[in-house]
């Protein structure tokens, strides 16, 4: 069993949907990063057992994919990540907009759930990044921009999780900016 | 308080905690119902049509896409009708036979626990409650909200471990699955069934305690029986009425309609003993016709909190659920300790021309699939008759009845009610919303249709 004091990132998405794996993918580069240090998770579509992964002595970090709405849905590129304070205030819940299906539960109510059942976790970082139009079709691969965003998107959970001491990154071998 | 003898004009134009976009109407004129419409209006979805000319593997994958909460069922149900229009038993293949006809009905186990326990306590309980959500309920009553979650993640667990994911599962082929666990990996999912076990006892005894709108019709249950199992995959289609018939006669005793204000077909009985043909599919169908086949334990707590083995109370309907939901633990914790894995993860279906026929048990209530094949497999035509549009006639019935005996209500808390009546069914409108036959009335006074 884990430590529940441990940070937790988790990645929101379905590694199948092209740029919605977004999530899973940022997951999976940390696990290998920071093995032993942090705990990852992936969670597709249902996040009703979210509330349960969290407490409050753990910080946890959500990455997921993002459509804007009206006109900064129309001016911001894809792969812009949107950070914010998923404490802050509360989720409009009931207003989350399309979901997967009615009988799905989204980050909002997760988050309103826990907040009645006291397990809100000690903090809650969300990172939302922006797709493209047409860039969620079966078994593609990320999208450039967002390719381009992973390395940039786990650095900055490192420094919000005071993951000091990093691996360099397997991938290309190259010590993110800013941690060397 | 509505006046005695005056009229009442109820609308709800979007359903609330229902699957997909339907809505309700009710009219009551000179003190009597005048009309009910359960109104579905979501777009039709063109499944069977676009089934036709699709190789025979794909059905289980494509139909699974129909639903976001019972896509095993669309699964199993599209297995079956397949494999038997290919002359193929997988159960009866031996030991590998065996093990897979097993971990089939442990996924239908697990789509089970994950349906019906959302449906509980996020769609159902807030009704009898007074709630707005599941999220109210969490405010004063955490424990049962925890309970619910850790009950849907234990769901959510075995549809992964067998279906790959927990929606939308990739793993299942026809013949079996992909890859099948080894011992160990299915072993995993044992403590934590056994860890929601009292958790669900208590979820079903919260329920019980409700107070329950009255209600009851002389229904005409209808679901699948199987000689010695609670039936998920198999079994013949039988009522409480004397229908006992094997699914591939299901369209010559079922007849399907169109009404104005649903884009989702209706069904009724050819011969059936209620006016109209309407009959009532679904958990207290399933639970009437085979009382007998269930665990005395489920039993014995059924009779301790009241519910009779013939319960024609819909809203009565949510206690049921939880009750199945134990029997699903105790199926698949029985499953797991048996599970010897297959020497090979499927057997062979191979294709030839042939017609097959399919029902399954969805949360929901019966799912019938007939599929067409021509010798190379390619799929000649489709036929998807889903639970909630087998449903649509009775609920409207249930409002009916119901809207009559409480007139004295306040509209507001009517209209409430009315929409919980229609919630006693967790009724499916994605799954429901079917390809309407097209009729064109052209001017010189000849017509055509044309539909799938």
């Amino acid at each position: 069993m884990t430590d529940p004091t441990r940070p937790l990132v988790i990645g929101v998405g379905n590694r199948d949907r092209g740029d919605d794996a977004i999530g899973p993918a940022v997951a999976d580069i940390v696990a290998e990063r920071w093995p032993n240090r942090v705990d990852t998770a992936v969670v597709e579509g249902d996040l009703s057992t979210l509330p349960l992964l969290w407490s409050a002595d753990r910080p946890v970090v959500v990455v997921d994919a993002a459509v804007l709405a009206g006109d900064a849905g129309t001016s911001t590129g894809p792969g812009t990540v949107i950070e914010f304070d998923g404490l802050g205030r509360p989720w409009p819940v009931g207003n989350e907009g399309p979901t997967l299906s009615t009988h799905g539960i989204g980050l909002a109510t997760a988050v309103e759930l826990a907040r009645r059942l006291d397990r809100l976790p000690g903090s809650l970082t969300v990172l939302a990044v922006t797709v493209g139009d047409g860039s969620l079709d079966h078994r593609a691969p990320l999208s450039r921009p967002l390719e381009q965003a992973l390395d940039a998107l786990v650095t900055r959970i490192g420094v919000i999780l005071n993951l000091s001491e990093p691996v360099p990154y397997p991938g290309n071998g190259v010590t993110p900016q800013g941690e060397a | 308080m509505n006046e005695p003898g005056g009229e009442l004009d109820l609308h709800v134009p979007v359903l609330a905690r229902v699957e997909g976009e339907g809505a309700m109407h009710v009219k009551v004129a000179n003190g009597e119902v005048a009309d009910i419409r359960l109104e579905i209006y979501e777009p039709p979805r063109f499944f069977e049509a676009f089934l036709r000319g699709r190789d025979y593997h794909e059905p289980v994958d494509i139909t699974a896409r129909i639903c976001g909460i019972c896509p095993a069922a669309y699964q199993m149900s599209a297995c079956h009708a397949i494999e038997r229009a290919c002359g193929v038993s997988v159960g009866a293949a031996g030991e590998t036979g065996h093990a897979i006809r097993e971990l089939r009905r442990l996924l239908y186990c697990g789509e089970w626990i994950e349906s019906h326990i959302l449906h509980i306590g996020f769609l159902h309980a807030p009704d009898f409650l007074g709630y707005h959500s599941g999220i109210d309920i969490a405010t004063d009553h955490p424990e049962m909200i925890e309970g619910i979650l850790a009950l849907k993640k234990v769901g959510n667990g075995v549809m992964e471990m067998l279906g790959g994911r927990p929606i939308h599962p990739v793993n299942v082929r026809l013949g079996g699955f992909h890859r099948t666990p080894s011992r160990s990996e299915l072993a995993a999912l044992r403590a934590p069934l056994s860890e929601v076990r009292d958790v669900c006892i208590d979820l079903i005894r919260w329920t019980a305690g409700f107070d329950f709108p009255d209600l009851t019709q002389d229904y005409e249950f209808v679901s699948l029986r199987h000689d010695n199992e609670y039936p998920l995959n198999e079994g013949r289609i039988v009522s409480n009425l004397g229908l006992d018939i094997d699914p591939s006669d299901f369209e010559r005793y079922s007849e399907e309609y169109q009404v104005s204000h649903s884009t989702a077909l209706h069904y009724r009985l050819v011969d059936g003993m209620n006016e109209g043909g309407w009959y009532h599919t679904g958990p207290l169908a399933r639970w009437a016709n085979n009382f007998d086949l269930l665990p005395s334990l489920v039993q014995d707590l059924a009779a301790d909190v009241g519910i009779e083995p013939v319960e024609a109370n819909p809203f009565k309907s949510i206690v049921v659920r939880g009750l199945e939901t134990l029997f699903a633990i105790d199926e698949a914790l029985r499953i797991i300790d048996a599970y010897r894995p297959p020497s090979r993860p499927f057997v062979e279906v191979p294709a030839r021309e042939g017609v097959g026929w399919a029902a399954t048990e969805a949360p929901r209530g019966l799912l019938y699939h007939r599929y067409e094949l021509d010798e190379d497999g390619t799929v000649l035509a489709a036929r998807i008759v889903p639970p909630t549009a087998q449903n649509q006639p009775t609920i409207e019935s249930d409002l009916r009845q119901f809207v009559a005996r409480h007139l004295h209500l306040p509209h507001d808390e009517l209209s409430l009610r009315c929409e919980q009546t229609i919630r006693n069914y967790d009724p499916c409108i994605s799954c429901a919303t079917h390809f309407l036959t097209l009729s064109i009335e052209h001017l010189d006074g000849t017509a055509e249709m044309d539909g799938p």
